[in-house]
Formats: C-alpha cells, sequence, structure tokens
C-alpha cells in the first residue's frame, strides 16, 4: 500500500477513535442535531483548510487565511447593508480582492525573497486593521434580509447542510487540480524539491504565487460563509485564529510543512478530527480552559505517531 | 633529519564498501618540511587527508606523531594532538569579529565571563604571525576568501598546530592571493611547522614542496624529492596506466548549433568562454575542482541569472535565469547534486521521469496518466531502467538508476542539446557504461551533448572534442585526434600553456 493512502487510513482511524470514544461517553453526540453542526463547522473550516494546504504543499505558510476570512466576512453584510450592493457584485469584488492580495504575498515571497511567515504574519495584522476600519468597528449582520443568500450556509438540501455540499465541489476541484491537472503536478514538484524542478523548467516562481492567490480565495469564500452562518460579525474577533486550525488540520492531514506532499481527502478528514475535539470537549463537559490543550494534544499525539511509523518503514525498507 | 618524524603513517588503508580508497601506505612529514600530495581526481588524497585529520578512521595501520601512536576518535582529538586543516571549502562564522572566530570554543574565561581583552590579545599576536592586513575586530563577513584562509591559519596557530593540512588552499584565490599564500606557507615552514600540502597546481607544487608523493588509484606511485622533481615527471607518474588510445569516430560534418560568446561566470568574473558546437557532437569541459566547468554548464544552460555574455541555439538567444525558456528551446540539463538539484523524493520512477514533460503541448492543461506512462516506459527502456521499477519511490534507487533516471527524464522530448554535469559520479562501473553507451546513441542520432567530467576515462571515451579549463580561463581547446591523459593534464594544470 503506498504512504499516501496509509497515511489517510492512519487519520481516519483517529477519527473513528475520537468519534467512537466521545458516543461512548455521550450519547447526544450521534443525535442529528449534532451531527448536522459538525459537519456544517467541518465544512466551513474544510474551506480554509484547503487554502493553507495549497499553501504548504509548496513549502511556505499563510498566517494571514484568519485575518483575510475576517476581511471578507465583515465586509460582505457592510457592502449589502451599508451600501446595498447586489449580492453577486459584492461576493465577486471581494473575491478578486483577496485573490489580488494573494497575488502580492506571492510577489513578495518569489520575487523579493522574503519569508512566507513574516509576509503573511504582517498581512494577518494588516488585513486585521483594515477591517475593523472599515466597518467603523461596528458589530454588523445581515438582519432579516437577504435569507435567500444565507441559507448558502444555514439551507440544506435533502437533509444535507448546503456548506457540505459547496465543501464537496471545492475538494473535488482542487483534488483534481492536484492530481490531474499540469499545474497541480508542478505545485507538489515545487514544494518536494525547488531546485530539481526548476532545472526541469517548471515555472516554479508562478506556482508559489499561485498557491497564495488560490489560499486567499478559498480564505475569502470561507470568510464569507462563515459570516452568512453566523449573522452577526464582530469585526475586531471574527476569523480570528482561524488560520490556526486550518494549519492544524492540513498538517494533521498529512501535509508536510517541509512542503511537497498532502491529499485533499486527508485535510478534509483532519479537519472533521479538529471539529469532533472541539464538540466533544462541550459535550462531554469538559471544562473550556482546557479545548485549545486538548485540541493541541491529539495533534501532537498525531504527528507524532505519523513520524514514528514513517521511520518504522523506512528502517524496514532499508533491509 | 633526526629524531621520529612529526608525522608518521605506516600502512594506513581505508575503503568505502568495495573500493579500496587508500591501499596500505607509508608517509612522512618532518617538521619544517613541506611534503605535497598530487594525484588526478579520485587517486585518494582526499581520504588520505581525512585520515589524517580524524575526520575517517583508517581500516588498518597507525598513525604517529612525534613518535607517539594515535587513534583519533574524531577531528577534536586530531585538532588536540596538534593537526590542523585547512578545508577547500573555507567556512567560518560569519556573524562575529576575527577575534571572536580564533577564540570560538576555547573562550578565555574567568569564571563564567570570557575575558575578551585576552581573547583579542592573542588574536593579534597570531594574525601577525600570519601577515594578516587586516586587525582583530573585523567583522567576518568583510574578509575576502583569502583573508578568511589567513584567519583560519591564525586559528591554527593560536591552537599550537604542529602539522598544517591544507587541501587545495589557493584553489578559490586570486593570483595575487595565491601568491601570499605561498609566502606565508614558507615563513611557516621556516618557523619549523610541518605541512601536507594538497594541489593540482603543479607550479606551486613545484615551488614549496620538500618532497611530493604522487598517489593513482589509491596507492603511491612515485615519490620525488625537491631536486628530482619536474613537471613532466609528476604528470607522468600522476597519469602513469595506458588507458587505450580514443577511437575515432566519424563525426559528419553537420552546422552550427551553439554558439557561446563572451561568457562570464560569478565565480570567474575576469575571464571570458567562447566556443561553438555542431550538431550530433560530444564535447567535454575538462579542468580540476574550481576551474569554472560547472559555472559555465549552468550558464550555457540559463540556470542563473548572473552572467555576462551570450548563448544562442540555432541563432535563438536563450534567456539568462529562465530553465522554461531554455528547456522549450531544446535544452536540457543534468546537474551533479543528485539529492539537491534533480531526484524528487518520495515521489514515484514514474512520475520522476515525467517531471520534464509534465506538459504534453505548449499551453496544455490537463495531464494524460495514460501518455505519461507510456513515456515512462519508452525512456525506461531506452535508458536501461527495469520496468518493475516504474512505481517504487525515487529516492530508494541505487546512485546509478537515480543517475539514469534524471538523463531519461528528458527523452520524452528528444533535446537538442544535452548538458551534463558528471554525468556518472559516484555510480558502478556497469550503469556508467550503459550510460555512455546511450549518450553516444543520442549524439549518433543527432543530440549535441556537452557535459563536464573529472573522470579522465570519460571524457577519452566519449569527447569529440575537449575544452580544458584553468581557473576560470579557456586553456586549450583538444581535436579527438590529439586528445590523450597528458596534453589534458599539462593543460589542466597549468603546467603549460597550450
Amino acid at each position: 500500500m503506498n504512504p499516501e493512502r496509509q497515511r489517510i487510513l492512519g487519520i481516519f482511524g483517529l477519527l473513528v477513535m475520537v468519534v467512537g470514544i466521545t458516543a461512548a461517553l455521550n450519547p447526544d453526540f450521534l443525535g442529528a442535531y449534532n451531527l448536522g453542526n459538525i459537519l456544517r463547522w467541518t465544512a466551513l473550516f474544510g474551506v480554509l483548510s484547503l487554502g493553507a494546504a495549497l499553501v504548504i504543499m509548496t513549502g511556505g505558510i499563510d498566517l494571514s487565511l484568519g485575518s483575510m476570512a475576517g476581511l471578507a466576512g465583515a465586509l460582505l453584510p457592510w457592502l449589502l447593508r451599508v451600501h446595498g450592493w447586489p449580492a453577486w457584485a459584492a461576493m465577486m469584488l471581494l473575491l478578486a480582492g483577496c485573490a489580488l492580495l494573494g497575488l502580492l504575498h506571492g510577489v513578495l515571497v518569489t520575487r523579493l525573497r522574503l519569508a512566507p511567515f513574516v509576509v503573511t504574519l504582517c498581512g494577518l495584522l494588516i488585513y486585521r486593521g483594515a477591517a475593523r476600519t472599515i466597518t467603523s468597528e461596528q458589530v454588523i449582520g445581515y438582519g432579516v434580509e437577504h435569507e435567500q443568500l444565507r441559507l448558502l450556509a444555514t439551507g440544506s438540501v435533502f437533509g444535507i447542510p448546503a456548506p457540505l455540499l459547496l465543501l464537496v465541489g471545492v475538494a473535488l476541484l482542487t483534488h483534481l487540480f492536484l492530481a490531474r491537472s499540469v499545474a497541480g503536478r508542478w505545485l507538489l514538484a515545487t514544494g518536494r524539491n525547488p531546485a530539481a524542478a526548476r532545472l526541469c523548467g517548471v515555472p516554479t516562481n508562478s506556482m508559489i504565487t499561485l498557491a497564495y492567490v488560490l489560499c486567499a480565495m478559498l480564505a475569502g469564500l470561507g470568510g464569507m460563509l462563515f459570516s452568512l452562518d453566523l449573522n452577526s460579525v464582530t469585526p475586531a474577533q471574527f476569523g480570528q485564529s482561524y488560520e490556526l486550525y486550518a494549519i492544524a488540520a492540513a498538517v494533521l492531514g498529512g501535509c508536510s510543512l517541509r512542503g511537497g506532499e498532502g491529499t485533499v481527502l486527508g485535510v478534509l478528514i483532519g479537519t472533521a478530527v479538529i471539529r469532533v475535539l472541539y464538540n466533544a470537549t462541550n459535550l462531554l463537559g469538559i471544562p473550556t480552559q482546557l479545548e485549545f490543550a486538548i485540541i493541541g494534544g491529539v495533534i501532537l499525539l498525531g504527528v507524532t505517531a505519523d513520524e514514528l511509523l514513517r521511520r518504522l518503514r523506512q528502517s524496514r525498507s532499508a533491509l | 633529519m633526526n629524531g621520529p618524524a612529526l608525522l608518521n603513517l605506516r600502512g594506513v588503508a581505508r575503503s568505502f564498501g568495495a573500493v579500496q580508497a587508500l591501499k596500505p601506505l607509508d608517509l612522512e612529514v618532518h617538521a619544517g618540511e613541506v611534503h605535497a600530495i598530487v594525484g588526478e581526481n579520485g587517486a585518494g588524497k582526499s581520504t588520505l587527508l581525512k585520515l589524517v585529520a580524524g575526520v575517517l578512521r583508517p581500516d588498518a595501520g597507525v598513525i604517529s606523531i612525534h613518535g607517539q601512536t594515535q587513534r583519533f576518535s574524531g577531528p577534536k582529538a586530531a585538532r588536540r594532538a596538534g593537526i590542523a586543516l585547512l578545508p577547500q571549502e573555507v567556512e567560518v562564522p560569519e556573524n562575529m569579529t576575527a577575534a571572536d572566530c580564533i577564540a570560538l570554543g576555547r573562550e578565555k574565561r574567568g569564571g563564567w565571563w570570557r575575558q575578551r581583552r585576552a581573547e583579542v590579545a592573542e588574536a593579534q599576536r597570531v594574525l601577525a604571525l600570519v601577515h594578516a592586513q587586516f586587525a582583530a575586530d573585523t567583522p567576518v563577513e568583510q574578509l575576502s576568501i583569502g583573508a578568511r584562509q589567513q584567519l583560519l591559519l591564525a586559528r591554527a596557530l593560536a591552537e599550537d598546530a604542529k602539522l598544517l593540512v591544507l587541501d587545495e588552499p589557493t584553489s578559490a584565490l586570486s593570483a595575487r592571493e595565491a601568491e601570499q599564500l605561498m609566502l606565508l606557507v614558507e615563513s611557516l615552514r621556516a618557523r619549523g611547522a610541518g605541512i601536507l600540502f594538497i594541489s593540482h597546481r603543479l607550479p606551486e607544487v613545484l615551488r614549496l614542496a620538500d618532497r611530493v608523493t604522487v598517489l593513482r588509484d589509491g596507492e603511491r606511485v612515485a615519490e620525488f624529492a625537491r631536486a628530482t622533481c619536474s613537471a613532466a615527471g609528476l604528470v607522468a607518474a600522476m597519469v602513469g596506466r595506458n588507458l587505450p588510445a580514443p577511437q575515432t569516430r566519424a563525426l559528419a560534418q553537420h552546422d552550427t548549433l551553439l554558439q557561446v560568446r563572451g561568457l562570464r561566470t560569478a565565480a570567474h568574473a575576469a575571464h571570458s568562454v567562447d566556443f561553438d558546437m555542431k550538431r550530433g557532437e560530444i564535447v567535454a569541459l575538462s579542468g580540476l575542482v574550481g576551474s569554472g566547468r560547472t559555472e559555465i554548464l549552468r550558464s550555457v544552460f540559463g540556470a542563473d541569472m548572473s552572467r555576462a555574455g551570450n548563448v544562442a541555439i540555432n541563432g535563438v538567444t536563450i534567456v539568462p535565469g529562465s530553465p522554461l525558456h531554455s528547456t522549450r528551446a531544446g535544452f536540457a540539463f543534468v546537474p551533479e547534486d543528485r539529492r539537491a538539484d534533480g531526484i524528487f523524493d518520495g515521489f514515484s520512477v514514474e512520475n520522476n521521469l515525467g517531471m520534464s514533460s509534465v506538459q504534453s503541448s505548449a499551453g496544455a492543461w490537463w495531464r494524460s496518466p495514460a501518455r505519461e506512462r507510456q513515456n515512462a516506459q519508452r525512456v525506461a527502456a531506452d535508458a536501461g531502467i527495469a520496468a518493475t521499477r516504474l512505481a517504487v519511490a525515487a529516492e530508494t534507487l541505487s546512485g546509478g538508476n537515480q543517475q539514469k533516471v534524471m538523463l531519461a527524464r528528458w527523452l520524452t522530448k528528444s533535446p537538442t542539446l544535452l548538458l551534463l554535469d558528471e554525468p556518472t559520479r559516484g555510480i558502478d562501473v556497469a550503469a556508467r557504461a550503459e550510460i555512455h553507451a546511450l549518450l553516444l546513441r543520442l549524439a549518433a542520432a543527432g543530440t549535441s551533448v556537452l557535459f563536464a567530467s573529472s573522470e579522465m576515462e570519460e571524457v577519452l571515451h566519449l569527447a569529440d572534442r575537449v575544452l580544458v579549463l584553468h581557473e576560470g580561463r579557456l586553456a586549450g581547446t583538444l581535436e579527438r585526434a590529439d586528445l590523450n591523459e597528458e596534453r589534458l593534464l599539462a593543460l589542466a594544470t597549468g603546467a603549460h600553456a597550450a
């Protein structure tokens, strides 16, 4: 069995374990309402995780995506309610704006050779400030208008939450991109060995830039969906530390920070594990102060087990 | 000389796997003596040097200093015994001053605290001994390579080194810096230091060495005292074996394919290189380590931005710094360092083979797995890679097979010019023969091949023409008819001009 599939099975096993333990301790976990909620939030976070994963696959990192999601999520109701824009135009504008910011990240990383960590950390600070300034720190929502639009995040089709359908669409496109497109192969090759990829004639700078653009657009899309779901956006906080959840999900899902590896399915399962853990701490009455510690602990356990298994495989194949 | 030698080797040998890099060797270095080691690439010089400096441990034999047997547990133990190695690539920490660098690891202490004043005083003392032109508080990052070497020598003196081991110390220096270094070596010898000196540059050897040992294939083949030493004698001893004379090969008179004019690389900015290549011709870039072979190869391919001059294929100028452009123009490049620049770890052999031709036609968006598999199978068969290996991870292949993968990945596109840097370094004889046969087949089919190689046999076997480089300058061109080892070596070592 190839290591990629092994890894997906491993993380899936972790998901089953966490679900099993939680369900055994509190049967309410398997209730339709609770499961629906987990799926909805897994879907919303999944969009962000896929973006984070694309950048990590090139060997970079995007710390700005939480603020980017916050910016898009705060500006959507602001454009709709304060300025009366039509929904489609506002969403197009915000997606294009995010793409432009992603392009800027990519250019700074590839042309000026600035460290991705620094570029996107500055992005994290700047976009947060921008969201707060533009909206004058007003808590903003959609009120009772735009019910139709909000169905994108809150609705369901045959009992399947709408954002889950959106995520499946995005995930399929991403998978197709990585597995079957020329650019997808180039992107993974760039992350795996940039020097070799360049000498093979791969436009490595363009591939890295593309990853930042896609990540920023997915962050924008995710942010807008979150905001439609919540219907109340506090510009100072909305989307805060989402980048850490997204990066954690990507890493747990098999993306090495060294770049060049990772699968869409793994990242989605990784996202689900984190959401289930979050849900479980609430359901099992574990003090909320411990919530982050538990999520952190399980992720650490997961990546440690993965690394140990990898070494075991290596020492076996060396014999 | 009286008393036991400063350094004494008795029957010291070392193997790597099945290869005996150094056969049992006796060698002495006395105090106040320069002992030079010469030999071709792969003769065992580096192994010898690493054994003396404690980097490697001998399989057999005894190393003694002043008659005392030594068993070095590592480089640190060798340094404590008074042996200082000045490596070919000078590596010094850049984020400190010269005095800090000299004191690093042996800081003068008063309790928990460093005593900087004592460190600076010692630095000034030893820097004066090496005739350094810079002050002890100069930041290391401001020092030239020559000055950094002086710094390392000063550090060795501060450690009370009795034996200095210099590995090609002048290979990265300008002529003026090299002259300074030689004066310094002479003054250290006069002060009673023993010096083991490894160099490819015969004029330097002739000037400095009191004794010269010639190694070939891990064995001493000759030893000369200063009085009996000559350039011709050294070259004859280094070559030794009689290689079969290169077979003449019919080279059809083709038109010119590649034009290189006024090419300058950052490493040797003072010299520019001009040459042409014909279609189907195999040209070798030959020269010593540091002569600029790799840089010229990379510049022709356009791997690096920094270059001056013009490279044109079929009259079309190549954009520097854009491998994408070069590969579309029909160039292919097989780099020297398989791990760093060639193989994609964790990708299957098939994916590695497909990497240069993921895009089946310019502007295509989607890959075609079926065609990729077909192409991979075809080029794997061409290059002699077993079809059963296509699915395994590339890093599990042997060096020879990895080398074939790096070459074969270009064959789907049938390149017009194939550039290779050390095409068979560190691989087994059978794989080497297969790669040589493949290169000859490609050339016969009209692909031009430009390769850099340190392996004399490889150059003699493959090349229609050899461009010999010496310190970044084109020292001479040898046509296949005039090609032999003595001429090549004489040009490469600067023993005489062409």
